[in-house]
């Protein structure tokens, strides 16, 4: 089997499976106990905490959650806003803060939808005409888990600083950590979220990223964990294997980006050099992890049905409209109707290698030969 | 005091109108409760178009219950509590049961003709205690928020009851023979298969499938709509074969405008093999007149000349989508029915599709086709499951 659905999530490291392994088998104490052994896991805690603050040069706190979307939902439900603020996301972010967002507004927030380009970056223009006084908090997407589009989170928290300093300024990560290089201090940014399992963690393992001085209601009441923000027993396993996996994954950035590019490189090449593909992704700014593309022949889900049976895993995203409920993402996108039926989303994992890619054209161009052959 | 309901009522649909038939439904139905409380300890007794429920343990009353909401052939249920007919006794636990506010009234039957007041004094009786005892109800024979029903039979004990709650109505499955129906995965075709399980058929169902054009997700939308008939039809035999060659052949060979016709035909051939094979006596479709550019007179009938021996049911041929709708919602069927993967039919759509279809022509276009050997490799793909 190929494997590139990586967006989606990815294979766990064999580092995370033997991590894990240990702290459910041997290390399996609970860390709040007084014994040396929990005393001991504590420390790990700690140290993973810290770690991953160093890994992303962040000046605040860590906490864990169960992942992505609780870590959004956090940045969004927990933070102190003045009643009725403005709070503004993009047009393509991901469910969790969409749904959020949506939440806030029912509960009497007035939401902003600040558009994207075509390739599902953020329109600053756009952004910095919705910033005022009135806005209570920003959510912008890092890296667009559809297209891979960066965004440019240093301006964004600049332009939020002059124009709506009131402003907290969040951003799901989820698609950037261990992937791009992610500066917090740098970036000097409120809030961030994190994931495991795109980078070769556990699922059911995220954090959030809060900055020194930044206010969160406490939101599970009972042992206080977390800082008393998030009571219940730590996911040792989970939050000592993720802190490894960002660590290496930072280590190895740039040499993992060169291969990623290689391989995004190949694919893109074959795409643009074929009459009946068209690539959605942007090929200079965007981040090489994940390649987002439509197709003239084929519907999405049935391409990824065709490819699924030559045993290649690739996925559809939401921004494939046969497959969704809603249109959210392909309005976002401005796809035409035929250029939202076709969509595929190919997304790159430092396991993958160039041989797949190739084998993924050649399956590719098989399709292709035997579907004109029949419809055509 | 706390009083618990220690029975529960069934009263017979329409198997209540059967003549000499009447026992076989009788048993049928009782064959069919027994099937869906399998999990449950209990009594049953039946007696005159009724069965009694009762020794079930009460904290799974509700569970009970929703097990024979889905159960064809049942007119209503009721939560009751029976106690022996000493009329004391009778009319403390009425005055006991009934809130404390609101308005009522009192319905009583009286098939012990030993009891020496009649339905209208006693049921004046008993609203007079229960007015009595709670001051703050008031009588209203028109506008009531509770009936207190006090059903007193002849074997000596006697129903209290408030609600009728609606049983699934129709006829025991079981009853009406075995039919075998199309399920595309769609509203329309788990709607009909359900509808004739009411009728009191046995249904089986095809699926006809594309792989590799369509995937894992459509065919497991099927798997979880079959689970879901299977609570109505007290099980289902699921037949899925693939379909991706015949559909590519035509596709080759024939008229585009005419695939959809084709193709139909082609699925009611493999249907009416199949169901010949396992002694199923009809074919079921969710077609109704003029939805789609194929469930035209003409297409309807270019498609049932293929069968040898058997009828096409159409139990929605005459429906407005509304209708169908809020049925599939009333079934549970709807949301699954709505996830939108591709399936068979999608998978290759010609743009312009005939709309009226003539036969003849259809026919000669067929003649492309090594017909035969096309069904008999699709049926050897056929995989059973059950449900």
């Amino acid at each position: 089997m190929i494997y590139l659905d990586n967006a989606a999530t990815t294979k766990c490291s064999e580092e995370t499976v033997s991590i894990v392994n240990s702290f459910l088998s041997t290390r399996f104490f609970n860390p709040s106990a007084q014994y040396k052994q929990s005393v001991l896991i504590r420390s790990e805690i700690d140290n993973s905490r810290n770690n991953i603050l160093k890994s992303l040069s962040g000046k605040g706190r860590i906490i864990f959650t169960s992942g992505g979307t609780e870590s959004d939902s956090i940045a969004l439900n927990n933070t102190k806003k003045k009643q009725g603020s403005k709070i503004i996301i993009s047009s393509n972010e991901h469910s969790a803060i969409y749904y959020s967002a949506l939440e806030l507004r029912n509960r009497g927030f007035k939401l902003e939808i600040c558009p994207t380009d075509n390739h599902g970056k953020l329109n600053l223009v756009e952004f910095e005409n919705l910033l005022d006084e009135s806005v209570s908090l920003i959510s912008i997407m890092h890296v667009n888990n559809e297209t891979g589009a960066v965004n440019d989170l240093k301006k964004i928290v600049t332009l939020a600083r002059s124009k709506a300093p009131l402003a907290l300024v969040h951003s799901d990560g989820v698609q950037a950590v261990g992937k791009i290089p992610v500066n917090l201090s740098d970036l000097d940014i409120e809030l961030y979220s994190l994931s495991a399992h795109k980078i070769g963690g556990m699922k059911g393992s995220g954090a959030l990223f809060i900055k020194e001085g930044i206010e969160i209601t406490p939101f599970l009441f009972g042992g206080g964990q977390e800082y008393g923000l998030r009571s219940s027993t730590e996911n040792v396993a989970g939050i000592v294997s993720f802190a490894r996996a960002i660590e290496s994954r930072v280590i190895d950035i740039k040499s993992n980006y060169k291969k990623i590019t290689s391989l995004f490189n190949i694919l893109y090449n074959y795409l643009v050099n074929n009459e009946y593909f068209k690539v959605i992704s942007d090929e200079i700014f965007g981040s090489k992890y994940i390649l987002l593309f439509t197709n003239k022949l084929i519907k999405g889900e049935i391409l990824q049905n065709l490819l699924e049976s030559k045993g290649i895993i690739v996925g559809t995203g939401s921004a494939c409209s046969s497959n969704n409920k809603t249109t959210r993402i392909t309005n976002a996108l401005k796809l035409s109707k035929t250029d939202s039926e076709g969509v595929i989303r190919v997304s790159f994992s430092i396991d993958n290698t160039e041989n797949e890619i190739y084998e993924m054209i050649s399956a590719l161009d098989g399709i292709i030969r035997e579907y004109k052959l029949l419809c055509l | 005091m706390f009083v618990e309901y220690n029975c529960i009522l069934i009263r017979e649909g329409e198997i209540f109108l059967k003549g000499k038939n009447r026992n076989q439904f009788e048993k049928q139905l009782l064959n069919n409760i027994k099937f869906k409380l399998k999990d449950h300890k209990y009594s049953i007794n039946a007696s005159r178009n009724r069965f009694y429920i009762e020794s079930f343990d009460p904290s799974y009353t509700n569970i009970i219950l929703e097990e024979l909401k889905t159960v064809f052939g049942i007119h209503s249920i009721s939560r009751c509590i029976k106690i022996e007919s000493n009329l004391e006794s009778i009319f403390s636990l009425c005055s006991v049961i009934m809130p404390a506010n609101g308005s009522f009234r009192v319905s009583v039957k009286r098939a012990d003709k030993s009891i020496k007041f009649t339905s209208v004094e006693l049921a004046k009786e008993i609203g007079g205690r229960i007015l009595q005892r709670n001051p703050n109800i008031t009588v209203d024979l028109e506008n009531f928020e509770y009936e207190l029903n006090v059903d007193i039979r002849e074997n000596g004990y006697t129903y209290l009851y408030f609600e009728k709650i609606p049983g699934g109505g129709g006829l025991p499955v079981g009853v009406s023979n075995r039919g075998l129906a199309l399920l595309s995965g769609g509203i329309d075709s788990p709607v009909a298969t359900i509808m004739m399980s009411k009728r009191g058929m046995k249904v089986d169902a095809i699926h006809y499938h594309s792989y590799p054009f369509t995937g894992e997700l459509a065919l497991q939308k099927v798997r979880d709509l079959c689970k879901v008939i299977s609570k109505y039809n007290l099980g289902i035999k699921l037949y899925i074969v693939n379909f991706t060659e015949i559909q590519q052949e035509i596709y080759k060979a024939c008229p585009k405008e005419f695939l959809i016709t084709i193709m139909r035909r082609f699925m009611m051939r493999i249907a009416e093999k199949i169901s010949l094979l396992n002694n199923l006596s009809c074919i079921i479709t969710g077609e109704s007149l003029g939805q789609v550019a194929s469930q035209t007179i003409e297409g309807i009938t270019s498609t049932d000349r293929v069968l040898s021996s058997l009828s096409v049911l159409r139990p929605l041929i005459a429906f407005d989508k509304t209708d169908t709708i809020e049925l599939a919602n009333k079934y549970n069927t709807f949301k699954l029915s709505i996830l939108p993967y591709e399936d068979c039919c999608t998978v290759f759509l010609p743009e312009n599709p005939s709309i009226h279809p003539n036969i003849f022509e259809v026919e000669k276009s067929e003649l492309n086709l090594n017909l035969e050997s096309l069904m008999q490799r699709a049926i050897e793909t056929l995989v059973i499951e059950k449900y």
